[in-house]
């Protein structure tokens, strides 16, 4: 019970870094919190069911290798935009 | 014959591996791995119609591992169509791009990506359980958003962050939706899923159809989920929005959501209706938005949007001939918008601008880029006798069949908005006078014009011959959603 209370947790605090920061690295780590949380989630399923969570580490690597590209394209950002404030990305109209 | 289905995964994860070392040869060598990997597969894609009789599975196992962790993939009607889409846009992509990348730099790069996000494509089409079909998503959608970003332009480094974050807020959003059906369900197999929902569990088989309508939802870019779409497919390079609004939110989102929907969860009245209001809204809204666009790419951007919810509506209807013209619909989406984006990425090479409003006459200076462009500005619009007429003439009738005429109307409406936009399209780049500083534009390279006009003439050709290729290419994926959720049965009792 409390994984999946600490994962409903884990993915709250995500949402919220998520939708309200305007800084991207805050975000980055919002989305890393929301990983974790499924993650979290699968490891006490699999282990409620008995079966190996093999899935849930594979899981946890694609968010790394996720989470690898959203920081260098955050950097990359920076070098051209000065800014790591999403607000402040202006160059398409979204 | 079973194990070639494993190449659609293989091959261009192998080719991936040897871009980059082979670049250190000869800098053309990545791209001619890329073809033939490409046209091989197309070669493959065909020639298994030949091979795989109506109706039925092809199926792999991967190194004998079986359910409920075992990943297999499977090809059936469906997944062969897409295949087949996906093959035909990787292989006339590739031709597209040997010229258009000439300016940029670190194209074995770019070619490892693109290999990467086919065999992640393929993955996805193929892939018989629901954790293989996650892994494929995200090794397609890791090279998208690098792929995006691929120019460095301030622009597609922007487009390729809020990609990003949105995707993986569609990827948290699907696994978690796959953890909750692993513990109602016990396995991750497709098939098994199909069959084991328990009976009193429809309050959380619901929450789980949200989940993955909209984390899929997200990747096909329905309304509201498509914020994403208008940025990335307009700052990528023209040869990945042609593959991204091609094949890419098909694969990902509209394959998997039918898929779901059809043979594993099964589509409930409430879905449907949901699904139908999504597609009408995305039509309606899509279409409109693109009437306001002045640049080129964001305008068949926004088309995208549009022509997704024409499909959305028709795979909605559940009924025989939705279906058909939803599957054809979306088979004839990758011929003419792939061709589209390579005409908006021949006019921006030529020019240096993708502005409507600082282009025009272009039809004297590149007047085979303007043919084509008029072929698939025909074709998407729904005039006769291009591919595009029939596929959206049978959605609008199947409506009409299912008593849902006020759908049918506004199908008939966003039909009338698409026109208003490709006529407004080709008269504001290719007709009209030609602005001065264009004198000197040439015709694009040949390479761009013999893949751009391949595509043209075959919106013409799918269009004349369209009993011919419904019978033979899209009636074998209608039989294999009608089956429902007798496909996990067909592979249970193939395995």
């Amino acid at each position: 019970m409390i994984g999946y209370l600490a994962a409903v947790f884990l993915l709250l605090i995500g949402l919220w870094a998520v939708t309200v920061k305007h800084n991207l690295l805050k975000v980055a780590i919002g989305l890393m919190l929301m990983q974790y949380a499924a993650n979290l989630l699968l490891v006490a399923l699999a282990g409620r069911l008995g079966g190996r969570e093999w899935f849930s580490q594979l899981a946890a690597l694609l968010g790394l290798s996720t989470t690898i590209v959203l920081v260098a394209l955050i950097r990359r950002n920076h070098d051209r935009s000065g800014t790591i404030d999403i607000s402040k990305l202006t160059k398409l109209k979204g | 014959m079973n194990n070639l289905i494993a190449l659609y995964v293989l091959l261009p994860l192998g080719a991936a591996l040897l871009a980059l070392p082979l670049q250190r040869l000869n800098r053309n060598a990545p791209a001619l791995l890329c073809g033939l990997a490409t046209l091989y597969l197309f070669v493959q894609t065909i020639v298994l119609y030949f091979f795989r009789p109506y109706n039925f599975l092809l199926l792999c196992r991967w190194g004998g591992v079986t359910s409920p962790f075992g990943f297999n993939l499977v090809l059936d009607g469906f997944s062969h169509l897409m295949l087949l889409a996906i093959a035909l846009v990787a292989f006339t992509v590739t031709v597209y791009s040997f010229p258009y990348l000439q300016k940029y730099a670190g194209r074995g790069k770019y070619y490892t990506l693109y290999l990467l996000l086919l065999a992640g494509m393929g993955g996805v089409v193929l892939a018989g359980d629901l954790f293989g079909l996650f892994l494929y998503m995200e090794v397609a959608a890791l090279s998208t958003y690098a792929l995006v970003a691929f120019g460095t332009g301030a622009e597609g480094l922007e487009a390729a962050l809020r990609y990003l974050i949105i995707g993986s807020v569609a990827s948290l959003l699907i696994l978690i939706g796959l953890g909750l059906t692993y513990g109602l369900t016990g396995t991750l197999n497709l098939a098994e899923i199909a069959r084991s929902f328990p009976p009193n569990a429809a309050y959380a088989k619901a929450f789980i159809s949200v989940l993955f309508l909209a984390g899929f939802g997200m990747k096909a870019a329905l309304m509201p989920f498509h914020a994403w779409l208008p940025d990335a497919h307009s700052a990528a390079p023209a040869p990945v929005s042609a593959t991204l609004s091609g094949v890419l939110v098909k694969a990902l989102g509209v394959y998997v959501l039918v898929r779901l929907f059809y043979n594993v969860l099964g589509l409930t009245p409430h879905l449907s209706f949901a699904l139908t209001l999504l597609g009408v809204v995305s039509l309606l809204a899509g279409d409109l938005l693109a009437l306001t666009q002045t640049d080129f790419k964001r305008l068949l951007a926004y088309s995208t949007i549009g022509q997704i919810g024409f499909m959305i509506v028709g795979f909605s209807l559940a009924t025989p001939l939705g279906v058909m013209g939803a599957l054809f619909h979306l088979f004839n989406h990758a011929v003419f918008k792939p061709l589209l984006f390579m005409n908006a990425g021949a006019v921006e090479t030529a020019t240096g601008t993708r502005r409507l409003d600082q282009l025009g006459g272009l039809g004297r200076k590149m007047p085979l880029t303007a043919l084509s462009n008029l072929f698939g500005s025909l074709a998407i619009s729904g005039l006769p006798p291009f591919n595009g007429f029939w596929s959206k003439i049978f959605i609008i009738v199947a409506c009409v069949q299912a008593g849902r005429c006020w759908t049918a109307f506004a199908l008939v409406v966003g039909a009338i908005i698409t026109l208003a936009n490709f006529a407004r399209l080709q008269k504001l780049a290719f007709n009209g006078p030609l602005p001065e500083r264009l004198a000197a534009v040439k015709e694009a390279a040949w390479p761009m014009t013999a893949a751009a006009g391949f595509l043209a003439l075959l919106c013409l050709l799918i269009g004349l011959g369209f009993p011919l290729f419904v019978n033979f290419v899209v009636n074998p994926a209608v039989v294999a959603l009608a089956n429902g959720r007798g496909y996990g049965q067909m592979i249970i009792g193939a395995l």
